[in-house]
Parts: structure tokens; sequence; C-alpha cells
């Protein structure tokens, strides 16, 4: 193996339709926007699939950080949040939304018709939520999804909790946006998201082959679909795809770099300003 | 000038001088985090409560150096007196003090508590979960402490701090209509102390104290926000300084004692209302709560300027400084934002900003 190869392990098929299904997840916002239907600022791990069966499209600020930091993009935002008193030791993902709100939000995110975050990785979605609130007046809605200690929280009051700010949250958006929710669509899109779950689980457990099949950089892109898509069928369609590419490269024994050395796990969350350490 | 007992003098220097004294009792101490822990629970439970502060310690070596220091040490306190306490209380209010729950489940054997605490509290759907936290409080002293509490020791319990907050808030209430009889340092120095000291001996020495007459001779007279502050000498700069904070929004000030609990024939309810419906903290929402607390203060107590004294990296208040300092240009009060991360450290450095702040409003 030559240095160069060394350096740019490949990246798969399926991958490489990233860049435009993220695109078109933004792309589809403003065409959902331009028909006079609502948009939801979200933060990650919000149920969406409760939101598409509310009709309102959600995105999430998050991935525009990420693909802001990506392509080089972030730092005007940064900058404005910063000028307006968001302290630089703030979490940059916030602060390039707050930036880019406090910019008169003509870039890939549409203005939301409601906020909606859940408490349930960390708290720091509240006081940037809070925020947007403030800046835009928009509709908030803070849910809470508390920290489980022991499985019995599954199924006593904690979960009773989850479940009646859920309510709530349909009720907000029928109040708020004179939406209902369509229960039938709501089974469906669960089904989608389960599925999407399951294929993406199958894809990662053939990393145990060796060689890899599916490297840093596949799983870092990948990702995008399960946390920004679920429950639709374009996130089905790709995690099928990307079943089968990998499936097929583990039959011809085929890993994402040759002369596969040591595994490692990447734990935190991705450098998306410097992509390449993963390259 | 109201004269304070020697032994709170003290207490504040070395808060951890009680710990060795209950040693020597029967009564288990139970070290507590945060204000959103209700003591009334810990004491009618028979035991000692005490709020764990960062007096003391340097930032722990087990989390990293962007983690908010005042909970970093907090953390290192309680590794480090840990044989001094029967049990602690962590509550769950922002990042750092969730992880450091998540830290000490591995690092000690003393029995562990995580209060998981609502961010929005004003949703009525919270009054239940977090009543059900307390339930799970309660038993779960009762089983680690062989004990009961009953209604009754709840009630009187109840009764017993809300005359605590009663002294405190009668305290505070004497630098109302431009009056300046209590000076800071000695306000803030029996907070704190009613926070390690067992209340009915607090009770007796905050009982016996007496005013002093109106001191005003000019003293800016200012609000002070922020989390938790427990170093008194960065209130002593600026009454250096001619300043006087005559009003606060801290939670080792008037939000530890600013709403008594109701009576009530159901105390857990009563107590669920009080520790919910109190002033949100920085970590909390609605954030116009906080804001229309720190208003209130501005008005009731004639400030002419804010400081915000903030922790480094300490998320809550950085994200509402932003608002804070726009509701206050459009009230024409000034403020001034001071964030460090190791006090002592900085001091000099916080001295010249506060001295200029003071400056500027005529002090």
């Amino acid at each position: 193996m030559n240095s160069q190869s060394k350096r740019r392990p490949r990246v798969l098929q399926t991958t490489r339709k990233i860049g435009e299904i993220i695109m078109e997840y933004f792309s589809k916002a403003w065409d959902v926007k331009s028909q006079d239907k609502p948009i939801a600022w979200i933060t990650v791990f919000t149920p969406v699939e409760l939101l598409y069966a509310l009709d309102i499209y959600p995105i999430a600020p998050e991935h525009f950080g990420a693909l802001c930091s990506a392509r080089g993009h972030i730092l005007d935002y940064l900058q404005r949040a910063e000028k307006e008193g968001y302290s630089q030791d703030l979490c940059s993902y916030s602060r390039c939304c707050l930036g880019y709100t406090l910019s008169g939000m003509n870039g890939p995110m549409p203005s939301p018709d409601m906020l909606i975050t859940f408490r349930n990785s960390c708290d720091v979605y509240v006081k940037w939520w809070q925020s947007l609130h403030m800046h835009l007046g928009t509709p908030l809605f803070v849910g809470e999804a508390p920290y489980v200690l022991t499985r019995e929280d599954l199924n006593n009051y904690v979960l009773d909790y989850v479940v009646k700010q859920l309510e709530q949250l349909i009720e907000l958006v029928h109040d708020k946006l004179g939406l209902n929710l369509d229960m039938e669509k709501l089974v469906n899109v669960v089904k989608l998201s389960d599925k999407a779950s399951e294929l993406w689980l199958e894809t990662l457990k053939l990393r145990k082959s060796k060689p890899c099949p599916l490297g840093g950089r596949d799983s870092a892109s990948d990702i995008f679909p399960l946390v920004a898509m679920q429950g639709t069928e374009e996130a089905v369609r790709f995690y099928e795809e990307l079943l089968t590419e990998v499936k097929d490269k583990v039959k011809r024994k085929e890993g994402i770099i040759e002369n596969e050395g040591f595994r490692l796990i990447f734990d935190g969350i991705w450098l998306w300003h410097a992509f390449n350490i993963i390259k | 000038m109201m004269q304070i007992p020697r032994k709170i003098k003290g207490l504040c220097k070395d808060p951890t001088s009680i710990l060795t004294r209950h040693k020597g009792l029967e009564k288990k101490v139970i070290g507590y985090t945060c204000s959103n822990i209700p003591e009334e629970i810990i004491i009618a439970a028979g035991l000692q409560s005490y709020r764990i502060s960062n007096l003391g310690a340097n930032t722990s070596a087990l989390t990293p150096s962007f983690l908010c220091p005042f909970a970093s040490a907090t953390l290192e306190n309680i590794l480090k007196l840990e044989d001094l306490f029967g049990g602690f209380i962590v509550a769950h209010t922002c990042d750092p003090m969730w992880r450091i729950y998540d830290i000490l489940k591995k690092k000690i054997s003393k029995p562990l508590f995580f209060l998981r605490v609502p961010h929005n509290t004003n949703n009525e759907l919270s009054f239940d979960f977090m009543k059900m936290e307390f339930m799970r409080l309660k038993t779960f002293l009762e089983e680690n402490f062989d004990t009961k509490i009953s209604n009754d020791s709840l009630l009187s319990t109840i009764e017993l701090c809300n005359h605590t907050r009663n002294l405190l808030k009668n305290i505070y209430m004497s630098n109302r209509n431009n009056k300046h009889r209590t000076s800071a340092l000695d306000y803030f120095h029996l907070v704190l102390a009613s926070m390690w000291m067992p209340k009915p001996e607090f009770n007796a020495l905050a009982e016996a104290l007496e005013f002093g007459n109106d001191m005003t001779h000019g003293n800016v007279r200012l609000h002070l926000n922020g989390t938790a502050l427990y170093d008194l000498n960065l209130i002593k700069i600026i009454e250096e300084y001619g300043g006087f904070v005559v009003s606060d929004d801290l939670c080792t000030g008037s939000r530890y004692f600013w709403n008594s609990v109701e009576k009530s024939e159901n105390p857990l309810s009563a107590l669920v209302n009080r520790y919910l419906k109190r002033t949100p903290c920085p970590a909390q929402d609605p954030l116009e709560d906080r804001l229309r607390y720190i208003s209130y203060m501005i008005d009731e107590f004639n400030v002419q300027g804010v400081i915000t004294y903030a922790e480094k990296f300490c998320d809550p208040i950085l994200y509402d400084i932003v608002h804070i300092r726009k509701k206050l240009a459009a009230k024409g009060i000034p403020s001034l934002l001071v964030d460090y991360e190791n006090p002592t450290q900085e001091i000099a450095r916080i001295k010249t900003r506060i001295e200029a702040f003071i400056e500027t409003l005529g002090g």
C-alpha cells in the first residue's frame, strides 16, 4: 500500500449520497414554508415522529451547525452571536444557530413557527431554546425526559410524566397552529422509524467483521438520516442501500482501509471543523 | 451596625469546622448541593442538613478543565469530606451537577441520592413529578438511616425552616425604602450560616440580632446576581469601593429564603409547591419569571447598578446574561458581568473592574 492510500481511505458509495440528502432535508423545509405549512425547530432526540403525524416539518439547527462548520461557513454566525453578548465559552452549535437567527435567517433554515426542545441529552438545550424564544417570540415547548435511574423508571411515574408531556405538545400544536394528530400516520411513521433503526443496528454489527467494512468517516455521515429524518421513507431507503453495500463488502472481505492494524472507538462529538482527522 | 456573632463569622471562614462538631453527636449529617433540595425532609428525618460549598477545595482532577469550576470544586469537597457525612443528595439542575452525580456513584461508598428537578417550573405536570421525587427522597432517607418521617415531623420542620426564612427576609427588607441598615457582608454571613448550622441554633442567634441605624452615606445601591456564592471576599471588595449590595438573585441569597412553605395538611404537597414555585434558578424555565424577579428587586430596593458574578463555563448564567442586560438597558440600569475561574487568584482583576464600575455610577 502506498502512502497516498494510507491517508485516503475509501468512503462507501452510499455515504457519498449524504451531502445531497442533507441539502434536500433543508430545501424541503423551504418547500414546506412556501406552502404555508409549519416548521418546528427542534433539538436532536425530540420525538420527530409525533411532529410528522401533526404535519409539522421538524428541522434540527444542530445539523445546520455541523454543516456550517464542516464547510467553513460558521465564523460569521459565531461572531454575530458573540456581538449580541453570547460568550465564546458557550456551545458553538448554539452560537451558530443564535447567530443565524440574529442575522435574519436567510440561509438553509426557514424561520420556525414553533420551538420545541426535550431536555434529554444536555441541559444547554433549555437555555438555547429559551434564548431563541426571547429573540423570536415564537411559541416554545420545553419537554423533559428525566434521567433514567433504574429500569423501573421505564414503567412508572417517569414514563407517565413523559407521555403526558407529549399529550401537552399535541394540545399546544392544536392551540397555536390549529393542527390535529393523525394517529394512523403516527403508527406508520413509528414503524418507519423502527425500521431505519433496525437497519442501522444491523449495519453496525457488521463492523465486527475483519477487515472493517464501514469506517469512521462513513459512520459520522451515515448517522444523519437516523437523527434528522427518523420516520421517513427516505431514511429507510438509505439504510437499506447502506446495509446491502456493507454486506457485500463483508462477503468480499473488503475493508475500508487496507491492512487494518488497530481498531479504535471515537467517543464524543465529531470534529466537524476538522473532519480530515477521521479521514 | 449589626453585630454578627463571632461563631457565625468563624463558620463562614471554615464551614467544615461544624462538621467535626457534628461528628461527635449521634445525628448524621446529610450533605446536599443546591437550594432546590428540600432541607425540611432531611431535618424531619432527624438528620442534620448541610449545604456543601466549593470553599477550601480546588477543582477536581476527575473533571475536564472546561467544566464549571464551582461544580468541580464541590465534587472535590464531597470526596475529601466523605467521612464526615452520613450521605449525600445531589440535584439535577445543570449538566455539571448531573455529571458530578455520575462520578460520585462510582467514587463514594455513602448513600447517594439524585433528585431530578423539573426544569419547566410552569408546567402543572412538573408538580406531580416533583412530588414523586420528594416521596422517593423520603423513602431513601427512611431506608438508609433507619428512621420514619411522619406528617407531624414534616409540619414542625416546615415551621422551623419558615421561621429561618422569615428572619432572613426581615433582615433583607431592612434595606428597602432607600435604607442601608444591614451591610451585605453581614447579610451573606447570616444566609450561609443558616445553611450550615442546626436551624434552632441559627434561629436563636438571628432572633437576638439588633439592627443598626441607617448608614446611607451616598453608597451606590447594587443588585447582585449569579448562582451560588460562598467566597465572601467577592462581597467585601464591592463594599470596599463604596458599593452596597442591597438585593440579589443568588441561590446562596434571596432565592434560598424568599418564598416560604404554605401551611397545609399535606406537607409534602406544600413543599413541592414552594420549591417549584420559588423564583426559578438560572438553569430552569421560564426565563421570563427570573427576569421579572430581578426587575422587581431593582425597583423595590432602589437599585442603581447590577453586577453579575459568573463562574467560568456556567451555561445558565452565560445565556441569561444576554437577556438580563437587554432588560436592564431598557430600564436604564447599568450592568457589569464579572466572570472568573478562581476568585482568589483573580481578585486583583476583579477588584479593578468592580472599582471602575462603581466609579461610573458615581461611587
